[in-house]
């Protein structure tokens, strides 16, 4: 094992390469491509096999990377943000074809305004797609979660595409020490991708499905789809104790801190979680029993999982770094899964931070956790509220009087 | 908690600025075998505009991964200065490019000046090594990690052929980081 300083992107890399894909269909997008540049420079020094195709969009892409993987070969891609967008028709495509294919997606927020930082606002669009979502919060995690993802994609209770998350950035850019696992040890954990009968031979051409189908057979195989998705729950833990018996670094369902004791809790995906928990140390060093839950896996939703942790807390700030009508979407989300059980259920109030990558500082989770408490008190949560400042609202002016716009609204002659 | 010291080197885009904080991430976190890590930002351009790379270095767990209130900052260039000599720490020091920065950042911490590239160009023959000249003019001020792990960290990132023009930049930042704070 070698423990070397890698972006999120690198790790993305590695974690390819380990997993040995054969085919690697590209297009480029910030902050996406240091990750396709590093698998195409280990291609042209012949230190991988693999083929790598560029194409001319991201629905070109996915296509391709569906009928590989379709016939049998281990594909990689990766994407971003308005690219992922693009290639979106084609989501819904191979997560139908049944096609076990490995995404890496870098979240960033979409434009309009355009942006380069990260929000989940790409991501979360395709989350009725059928592909399975699994959000990583360290550079580690990234390469680590690509080794499961291929296990969860391959695995014949499943077989769907995954997508593995990261934040632009704060992982995409982020160089942190990532401990790349021996060759050996990950072939023992992800064997080579076993098809079964589906394969392309030329000589002996076969059709894998009809194109059109009426309502009752199109009702079956979706929802088989659906059925094989809710199968990954188990199938991650599963694979997640294998991970940990081989490597020895564990992933389960939910990342959880300081939870069991703490009457408050907070609900986050991805990289900013790590803040959340550093705020969490900080805290409980003023006597506040405050805990964080970041689900890893959002696709299928792990609702029971949640339901277990969230069970007896008085309030949960559900901090949502992506924004929809009616509140956050891991908001809807996660009062959705709360609200089949007759139990007494937590009060969830709904923060919108870390949109375009806007930092969230230490000071603004003290003030989530008492906007939380007050709450309890109160009986009722206010409406999602955004993360914002004073001084960035004078920012915000200021731009806007050098562009000249007028803010009000147009006078009506009389 | 940890104690935790960081860096944040900015100038102008291409001037080598991201490749000096992984050298002194892979200085404290490979060589010396401590936390660190290392993240970049820049604008949409490729060459040129502002860019900077910050460092985080603690005997801890490091939780998030960003710089929120810095030690140490580097300015190679006005608009770097203007955009990212903030958020430096109280009794904090920010190292200055004598030729390029004319305006200084104001706050509560100390201000050093270096004519870095003047050095890189002059004293070494070659401007490309003005990043590594300011990282050892960092290390050399700070004490973050050692003048010997800095040294090879730095070794190991450049190409062979380029190790002694590396080296002499190296010592020639290191001493003058040093006797600034005399």
């Amino acid at each position: 094992m070698t423990r070397t300083l890698l972006t999120g992107n690198g790790a993305a890399a590695w974690g390819m390469r380990l997993a040995r894909a054969d085919y690697l269909p590209a297009f480029p997008i910030t902050p996406q491509t240091e990750i396709i540049e590093t698998v195409a420079s280990w291609i042209n020094r012949n230190e991988i096999e693999c083929r790598m195709t560029t194409l001319e969009s991201e629905h070109s892409m996915l296509t391709a990377a569906g009928a590989a993987a379709a016939t049998g070969v281990r594909v990689f891609s990766a994407t971003s943000s308005q690219g992922l967008l693009y290639g979106m028709e084609m989501l819904y495509t191979v997560a139908g074809w049944r096609a076990p294919l490995v995404l890496v997606n870098v979240s960033r927020g979409l434009a309009a305004p355009i942006t380069l930082e990260p929000d989940h606002n790409d991501i979360l669009a395709a989350r009725d797609c059928g592909a399975l979502q699994i959000h990583c919060a360290t550079c580690q995690e990234v390469l680590d979660s690509i080794l499961l993802a291929y296990r969860l994609a391959e695995d014949w209770r499943v077989r769907l595409p995954v997508i593995v998350n990261l934040d632009g950035f704060y992982l995409s850019f982020t160089r942190e020490p990532v401990q790349i696992p021996e060759a050996a040890a990950v072939n023992r954990f992800l064997p080579p991708f076993d098809s079964g009968n589906l394969c392309f031979r030329a000589s002996a051409p076969t059709s894998q499905a009809v194109a059109v189908l009426g309502g009752g057979p199109y009702s079956y195989f979706r929802y088989q789809a659906y059925l094989a998705a809710m199968n990954a729950l188990g199938v991650f833990e599963e694979i997640g104790q294998e991970f940990r018996k081989q490597f020895g670094r564990s992933y389960d369902l939910l990342d959880t801190y300081h939870c069991d004791d703490a009457d408050i809790l907070f609900v986050m995906l991805g990289s900013f979680a790590t803040k959340a928990r550093e705020a969490v140390d900080h805290l409980r060093a003023s006597g506040q029993a405050v805990g964080l839950v970041r689900p890893r896996l959002l696709r299928p939703f792990p609702k029971m999982a949640l339901q277990r942790v969230l069970a007896g807390k008085q309030g949960v700030a559900v901090i949502d770094q992506n924004l929809s009508p009616g509140g956050g979407f891991l908001y809807t989300e996660l009062a959705t899964a709360l609200y089949d059980q007759s139990t007494a259920k937590p009060l969830l109030v709904n923060f919108i931070g870390g949109l375009g990558g806007r930092d969230i500082s230490r000071e603004e989770f003290f003030e989530i956790a008492a906007e939380t408490r007050r709450a309890v008190t109160a009986g009722t949560a206010p409406l999602p509220r955004l993360l914002f400042t004073a001084a960035e609202l004078r920012e915000v002016r200021k731009l806007q009087a050098i562009a000249g716009s007028r803010r009000e609204p147009p006078r009506r002659e009389p | 908690m940890a104690e935790r010291y960081e860096i944040r080197f900015s100038g102008a885009g291409g001037q080598g600025l991201i490749t000096a904080g992984i050298i002194l991430a892979e200085a404290a976190a490979i060589i010396e075998g401590k936390s660190a890590l290392q993240s970049q930002s820049y604008g949409p351009e490729a060459r040129g505009g502002a860019s900077k790379s910050e460092v985080i270095i603690s005997d801890g767990p490091i939780d998030y991964p960003k710089a929120t209130i810095v030690d140490a900052c580097l300015a190679m260039t006005q608009e770097a200065a203007d955009k990212y000599a903030n958020g430096i720490k109280k009794g904090g020091l920010l190292l200055l490019d004598d030729d390029f920065v004319k305006t200084e950042p104001e706050g509560d911490f100390t201000i050093y000046r270096l004519p870095i590239m003047r050095m890189a160009k002059e004293d070494i023959g070659r401007e490309i090594v003005a990043n590594v000249i300011a990282l050892a003019a960092v290390i050399g001020m700070t004490g973050v990690v050692s003048k010997e792990a800095g040294e090879e960290a730095v070794v190991r990132r450049v190409p062979p052929a380029f190790k002694e023009l590396n080296q002499k930049a190296f010592a020639l930042g290191y001493e003058k980081g040093k006797a600034l704070l005399n």
